[in-house]
């Protein structure tokens, strides 16, 4: 393994998974096309559809947390089949989209300072968003996935308080930038996925339709984006309602309700308490 | 207006030795380019400090942007140096042998990778042979000059050298091949190794290791559309894939063998 | 011994050859100082000939090949120029095969367009790279071949020497990597030399860099033939580049362009402020009816004698200009641009000025060799077809004199490279197969014994001369007295610089003592070829008194009759006795018209008397055979092969 000295130390260490991914994942003959094919349509569907879902459903905390609770249950109507849909339409493709993107994202060298053109800043984003989000989804998901105890705490009230005065020694307003980035490069990240799934697909053929693309999907990471300032803000919003009596309480029953319009609910927390 | 020019030039003694700056400075003349500017040096190779050295070696031939040979990086730029004119250049110009291929002395570096690369995804039309067989297949214009376009590629090198993927961590055969492959795709002869051509590209260097910066189709001295061939190339494989996975391979394609 | 053929050179000529031998079964050794795809052949941008008389104008290859013959001035070996010209039709339908994108009609027909020198649209073409197009072409070709394991390049390797044995046949060559600088040995029992032209001999011309002719220089120090080494063609209208000229397409004069330079030789204003009345149209004032528009040879004269001997060029140097902004050419901005758009970019982007704004500024440029090496022009007896005087030694392409007589048309060197290549590819295929003997070990290791003798005294020069200043030097004289316009005199000063610069040569100090891709190191070992092949060409040009193609020596020039005392050459009854004795001596007959009833004037026939008298004594191929030991070459003449017609005098009416 030639290591580039230039590179920061993080992409040094990942440079040993590169060789390890590629050991793994056995990339040779067609193999390596369907792997790189793969990474790129998982990003799409079924990541990118997930992304849409995740920040549209969070995007309504800006209505009222009883709101956001109610759409967050929605998700809950699997019951018992969530953990399994979770792990085949999300933590498995994750997972897969993580490893090749860090094979990928470590065999580039980037070159902006000399060829400063907007598709190789973009290029060079992506693989700086695809680190971010790396680590921001971990964080994310081990956080508000594992560590939440759904039961005792919704996320509305974990939110608004991190997002007020701050977990684990850090301020709100670091949480509320935290969140900020790291969704904004999640949403860079898909955005500029599209153009090159596109690209690589060879649905955009030529530089016209590749600038219509890139167009179109500015909007959609524009919509996105203040899908994600909607839900900062929602959270936040929710913080002077903690000292509200009994609001806790109402979040949590809304979890209990075995009925919404008139459909049986089997949250987890009924479950359980079943 | 200057009255000397001036030129840092990054030079190597050998493959393994290491890299070294020298300056040159030579009298000023208008209209000159980059070439012109290294001839003038080797006529007394003397840096600005006064100390005698041996006359920087580069790559040239026809001087005319069309053979492709005298491709180094000209104030970090990927270029042909034979149209850098000296007038249009921030001085001192730094120039510097391409990064991305191994150096051989001093600006000259091995490119042989690329013509391995057209070797490898079969850029050539099989004919029959060479003796008389009558005119090939009607060509619509609209269609020779996309060819015209593509077959103008002189692998010269810039696209490799510009593109962010190239580096000693990917195996990635580089924009220009891609372009041969379209343009062979294209050609009535060459259209019959196209499966073929396209399983290569499905290998590792071909055309999933493109990260899509299309910094190729920014430097081609050419002005060649590589990432649109790259683009197109994108969907037959995207068609070209689906079929081999519903389809048995095909049967090699025999090219007639010398008498 | 392998049956296996070494080609030297990867330009149009040494692929054609190269495929024509590996198709045969014969494995082939390809040596290039260069990649294949980076030869000279990419600079040819008009087109390639061939009478396929695709335009209904009754284009026969039996016109082609008068038109190239009377664009020679008759001075080329007629059987391989009928030969060429009577291919070129099946040529251009194998390289439409090999996918060159040719420019095409609506129908999907190839488009052929005019070139000079011929009434007929003869000229196929791919946009203004056709060479390119096509050596990219042959390039695939012989990826193929290489691919079924016959075909092995050594790419960056510099041919040295022939390796003969005692009988001066082929056995090999000794071949140097440029990279590493490593002299070998490669066995072979029939060379095609397809090295190129001489250009860089002249220091700046429209050749690649690469061009030195060192190859061919060697192969003439070796014993082989020099032809017509004085013809060289000169190109009225190139760009002067400190590094090289650049090629302006006569194409820009017919749009429109005027030629000027301002009245006073130190103007220093820039072009568009000077007034009209300033300006002197050289061209328009000496050729009132033609103008701009002489013949290329007429132009490229006037324009070097303005320059070099008026010294009358733009700012004292040697450049004039060439206009085309938009009031002289009387054309718009926008037709210009659709018109010459190819042109126009070449002139930007090297120049960096608009030429629709600025005039352009010309020079004439030395462009091909006629001359090289001497080849059989058919197989009989001991001659071979593109075979050399030495056995087993073959040449194609430019490296080699043959097709073009003394004056080379336009779009006729790319199919004289590909067809000279294929002829030679297959003799030196059948030449290999019936002689196979295997040449004692002494000889190889003796010639590379004397390449390794020589590389190490050229590596131990450590004199005061650099090279590269002693090349410019060799540059300017050849230029000024070897080009466009000659004398005698002028001749003689050549010889004797030559003569200076080649014993001033083992003063040079090689600086370089790197065994790593050293240039300075290749380039001095070739510039003492340089300097050998430059003197034969002087001594050529010295020994031929007469006018003909591109060899103008006014001294000796036979004055053309004014125009209305030309007359019809068949109707001279000594020119008709001229032809029968030809055709006689050639064991042929020539169909000539009937005489006319019209008497000529008596000018028309002292001009005939003294043309038939020139050509008895002229119309020769030059000899150059290198002595060694000897400062010059022996200069002889060989009778040309006048099988397919008669000479006739030039005379444009």
């Amino acid at each position: 393994m030639v290591v580039n000295h230039n590179w920061p130390a993080f992409a040094i260490d990942a440079l040993t998974t590169r060789d390890t991914l590629h050991g793994i994942l056995i990339m040779t003959d067609t193999r390596y096309f369907y792997l790189r094919r793969l990474h790129s349509l998982l990003g799409v569907i079924p990541l990118g559809v997930f992304l849409i879902n995740h920040l549209l459903t969070n995007s309504t905390a800006i209505v009222s947390a009883e709101f956001f609770e109610e759409k967050v249950k929605l998700i809950h109507l699997l019951g018992p089949a969530l953990p399994i849909v979770e792990a085949v339409l999300i933590f498995v493709p994750l997972a897969l989209h993580i490893a090749l993107g860090i094979y990928i994202a470590t065999q580039a060298k980037m070159n902006t300072s000399t060829l400063k053109y907007a598709r190789n800043y973009a290029y060079t984003f992506q693989r700086i968003t695809g680190w971010i989000a790396v680590v921001y989804i971990t964080y994310h998901v081990v956080h508000l996935r594992f560590m939440q105890n759904m039961e005792e705490e919704p996320f509305s009230i974990t939110l608004a308080r991190m997002f007020s005065e701050g977990i684990w020694g850090l301020p709100g307003v670091v949480w509320m930038a935290l969140y900020f980035i790291g969704g904004m490069a999640v949403i860079f990240h898909f955005a500029n996925g599209l153009c090159t799934f596109c690209m690589r697909w060879g649905i955009t053929v030529g530089p016209q339709s590749q600038r219509r693309m890139a167009f179109l999907a500015t909007g959609v990471g524009a919509v996105l984006a203040l899908m994600l300032i909607s839900s900062i803000i929602g959270f936040a919003r929710t913080a002077p309602r903690l000292s509200e009596p009994g609001f806790k309480e109402k979040l949590l029953q809304i979890h209990e309700k075995k009925e919404i319009d008139g459909k049986t609910m089997i949250s987890r927390g009924v479950s359980t308490h079943a | 207006m200057p009255d000397t020019i001036s030129l840092k030039i990054k030079r190597q003694d050998s493959p393994d030795k290491p890299a070294y700056w020298e300056t040159f400075e030579i009298p000023y003349q208008p209209n000159l380019n980059v070439i012109s500017a290294l001839m003038e040096i080797r006529v007394n190779p003397v840096t600005r400090d006064g100390k005698k050295t041996t006359a920087p070696v580069w790559d040239a031939a026809c001087l005319e942007e069309v053979c492709g040979s005298c491709s180094m990086l000209i104030n970090g730029r990927p270029r042909q140096a034979c149209t850098a004119l000296i007038d249009s250049l921030e001085q001192p110009i730094v120039i510097e042998p391409f990064s991305k291929f191994p150096v051989i002395r001093d600006l000259m570096v091995d490119r042989s990778r690329m013509f391995e690369a057209l070797r490898r995804v079969k850029a050539r039309n099989p004919l029959d042979g060479t003796y008389a067989l009558g005119p090939g297949a009607l060509v619509h214009a609209d269609k020779q000059q996309e060819m015209y376009t593509y077959s103008r590629c002189m692998t010269c090198g810039c696209c490799l050298e510009a593109c962010p993927q190239i580096n000693e961590h990917s195996p990635f055969m580089g924009a220009a091949v891609l372009g041969q492959a379209y343009l062979f795709n294209l050609q009535p002869a060459g259209s019959s190794l196209a499966g073929e051509r396209l399983d290569e590209l499905m290998g590792p260097g071909g055309h999933g290791d493109c990260g899509n910066a299309q910094n190729c189709v920014r430097v081609c001295p050419k002005e060649i559309p590589l990432t649109d061939a790259i683009a197109a190339i994108g969907r037959q494989l995207t068609w070209h894939s689906i079929k081999r996975f519903f389809t048995d391979p095909p049967k090699k394609h025999k090219e007639v063998q010398p008498q | 011994m392998p049956k296996r053929v070494i080609v030297v050179g990867g330009g149009l000529a040494g692929l054609a050859a190269t495929i024509r031998a590996a198709e045969k079964g014969i494995s082939v050794d390809l040596f290039s100082v260069v990649p294949v795809k980076r030869s000279h052949s990419v600079c040819a941008q008009g087109g390639i000939n061939s009478a396929k008389n695709m335009k209904g104008e009754g284009d026969d290859p039996s016109i082609h090949v008068t038109d190239t013959l009377f664009g020679g001035e008759y001075l080329a070996d007629q059987p391989l120029v009928k030969g060429m010209c009577y291919a070129g039709p099946s040529i251009i339908d194998l390289l439409d095969r090999m996918g060159v994108p040719f420019n095409r009609t609506p129908e999907g027909h190839l488009d052929f367009r005019r070139f000079g020198g011929t009434l007929h649209h003869r000229t196929a073409f791919a946009g203004a790279t056709t060479g390119q197009q096509l050596l990219y072409a042959l390039d695939e070709q012989v990826r193929r071949f290489e691919v079924q394991g016959l075909v092995e390049k050594y790419e960056h390797w510099e041919f040295l020497s022939l390796v003969l044995d005692g009988k001066g046949e082929a056995r090999g060559i000794t071949a140097m990597n440029l990279w590493q600088r490593e002299v070998r040995v490669f066995k072979a029992n029939a060379v095609i030399l397809c090295t190129g032209g001489p250009g860089l001999v002249f220091g700046r011309s429209t050749n690649s860099i690469i061009n030195t002719g060192a190859a061919a220089a060697r192969a003439y120090q070796q014993g082989v033939w020099y032809g017509n080494g004085e013809f060289i063609q000169v190109h009225p209208t190139a760009i002067p580049g400190a590094d090289k000229l650049r090629l302006i397409s006569e194409s820009v004069r017919g749009e429109g362009g005027r030629v000027w330079v301002p009245k006073d030789p130190a103007d220093r204003r820039a072009p568009t402020s000077i007034p009209e009345a300033e300006r002197d149209y050289f061209l328009e004032r000496k050729y009132p009816k033609y103008g701009n528009l002489v013949p290329r040879d007429v132009a490229t004269r006037e324009i070097f004698h303005v320059c070099t001997v008026e010294k009358r060029g733009v700012e004292g140097g040697n450049s004039v200009y060439l206009d085309i902004t938009p009031p002289q050419s009387k054309k718009s901005p926008e037709v210009l641009e659709e018109k010459l758009g190819g042109v126009l970019e070449i002139y930007r982007k090297f120049v960096g000025d608009d030429p629709v704004k600025t005039p352009m500024k010309i020079f004439p440029g030395m462009h091909y060799s006629m001359g090289g090496l001497w080849v059989g022009y058919r197989d009989e007896g001991s001659m071979i077809a593109q075979m050399t005087n030495l056995p087993g030694v073959f040449a194609a392409g430019e490296a080699e004199f043959q097709y073009h007589g003394g004056n080379r048309l336009g779009a006729n060197s790319l199919l004289s490279c590909i067809y000279g290549g294929m002829e030679a590819g297959i003799r030196a295929a059948d030449w290999v197969k019936s002689h196979s003997d295997e040449a004692p070990e002494s000889v190889y290791t003796d010639e590379k014994k004397r390449q390794d003798e020589i590389n190490d005294s050229v590596m131990k020069m450590g004199g005061k001369e650099n090279p590269y200043a002693l090349h410019r030097e060799l540059g300017d004289w050849m230029t000024a007295r070897c080009t466009v316009v000659r004398d005698n005199a002028g001749l003689d000063e050549l010889l004797n610089k030559l003569n200076e610069l080649e014993e001033r040569w083992n003063n040079i100090d090689v600086n370089d003592r790197s065994v790593s891709a050293n240039q300075s190191f290749g380039f001095t070992r070739a510039l003492r070829d340089m300097i050998i092949l430059a003197k034969a060409m002087a001594k050529g040009a010295r020994m031929r008194d007469e006018s003909r193609g591109a060899h103008y020596k006014p001294a000796f020039d036979l004055a053309k009759p004014d125009g209305g005392k030309i007359g019809n050459a068949h109707d001279h009854d000594g020119y008709r006795a001229y032809a029968a004795e030809i055709a006689a001596k050639w064991n042929t007959t020539f169909k000539l018209p009937e005489k006319s009833t019209t008497p000529i004037t008596p000018e028309f026939s002292a001009y005939m008397d003294r043309w038939i008298e020139i050509q008895k004594q002229w119309n020769r191929t030059t000899i150059a055979k290198f002595i060694p030991g000897q400062q010059q070459p022996e200069i002889s003449y060989r009778d040309v092969a006048l099988t397919v017609e008669p000479p006739k005098p030039r005379i444009y009416k």
